[in-house]
């Protein structure tokens, strides 16, 4: 099981990856209501996994606690978010859809730096930053980390 | 709070992204866009715990008084609502009795936020550093403003605790 679950929580970090890496920007939807701009993300990281078996002991899906770092987020705690994934869709390789466990959707897509400027700009002024203070975020990260991890191993 | 010792200029406000912006306090790499449209800019964001002084959490950080959240600008979710102060979220979603509130202290992401500001001296708790060094050096900020007693009363030195 705890192979399972490893090899599961790679698999779903291995998702967000590029994300992580090129940049994205992210959208709230909830339910029926207009989606709200949530901002650049700074990265995902998949915190934990729970496998849902049916009767005959198989995997019928797969639920996933993120932490959400947004841009700016050494601001204050409240731009470090955990969701509860239920079911995920990836409709194109640059864009990714969350649902959680209040029925909020999630809408994720990357950041094309040629019909976005303002966005990359800004995704590339935020990593400079974060560059120029790594010791400083080494830590903030660290925090955030445990919290969320605690926070999602807690969840009822 | 670990490295990072609070400022105590301006009374040691906490403020909400809003009021950073609009006294001119210069934000690090980029300034937060994700409360903006949705209100919560405006507000000082906290999170329920219990206090480590009854037995609750040993994290590190600043733990405020109780009675805060009596405030009529206190709204208190039991989940991390991205900060929505809009239409009927807050009524639909706000806890406001002691009972609830006990019970949004159980869910580690759950929230209060507080409109524009929080005074540091008058509202603190306790402060949980994570060493004895932390502790001298947060002192010495202290010090340095020549505080030595909080408006309630209790020495500065009382109220600051090593996890």
């Amino acid at each position: 099981m705890k192979e399972f679950i490893e090899k599961e929580k790679a698999h779903l970090q291995a998702l967000f990856e590029p994300f992580n890496t090129r940049g994205s920007w992210m959208t709230l939807a909830d339910k029926d209501r207009t989606p709200v701009r949530v901002g650049i993300v700074d990265g995902f990281t998949v915190t934990r996994v729970a496998p849902q078996f049916d009767a005959g002991g198989d995997v019928t899906r797969v639920d996933f606690w993120i932490l959400i770092r947004l841009s700016g987020y050494d601001e204050g705690f409240q731009h470090a978010h955990t969701i509860k994934v239920v079911s995920w869709s990836q409709d194109d390789t640059y864009l990714l859809d969350l649902l959680d466990d209040r029925d909020r959707r999630f809408h994720i897509e990357l950041i094309f730096p040629d019909q976005e400027p303002n966005e990359a700009a800004d995704w590339k002024r935020w990593r400079d930053y974060k560059a120029g203070n790594l010791d400083r975020f080494k830590r903030i990260d660290a925090e955030l980390l445990t919290e969320h991890t605690r926070i999602a191993e807690e969840w009822e | 709070m670990s490295n990072e010792i609070p400022s105590l200029d301006n009374n040691g406000a906490m403020v909400s992204t809003v009021e950073k912006l609009r006294a001119g306090v210069p934000v690090g790499g980029m300034s937060p866009e994700a409360d903006m449209d949705t209100g919560g800019a405006s507000y000082f964001f906290t999170r329920i715990k219990k206090l480590p002084t009854a037995g609750g959490s040993s994290d590190t950080g600043l733990y405020f008084k109780k009675r805060m959240l009596q405030r009529m600008d206190a709204i208190s979710y039991d989940h991390d609502a991205f900060g929505p102060v809009r239409d009927e979220y807050v009524s639909n979603h706000r806890g406001s009795t002691p009972e609830e509130w006990k019970q949004f202290a159980r869910r580690g992401s759950n929230e209060t936020i507080f409109k524009y500001s929080v005074t540091l001296l008058d509202n603190i708790d306790v402060i949980v550093v994570g060493s004895e060094r932390e502790k001298q050096r947060l002192l010495e900020v202290f010090r340095n403003r020549k505080i030595m007693k909080l408006p309630d009363g209790r020495k500065v030195e009382d109220i600051v605790l090593v996890r």
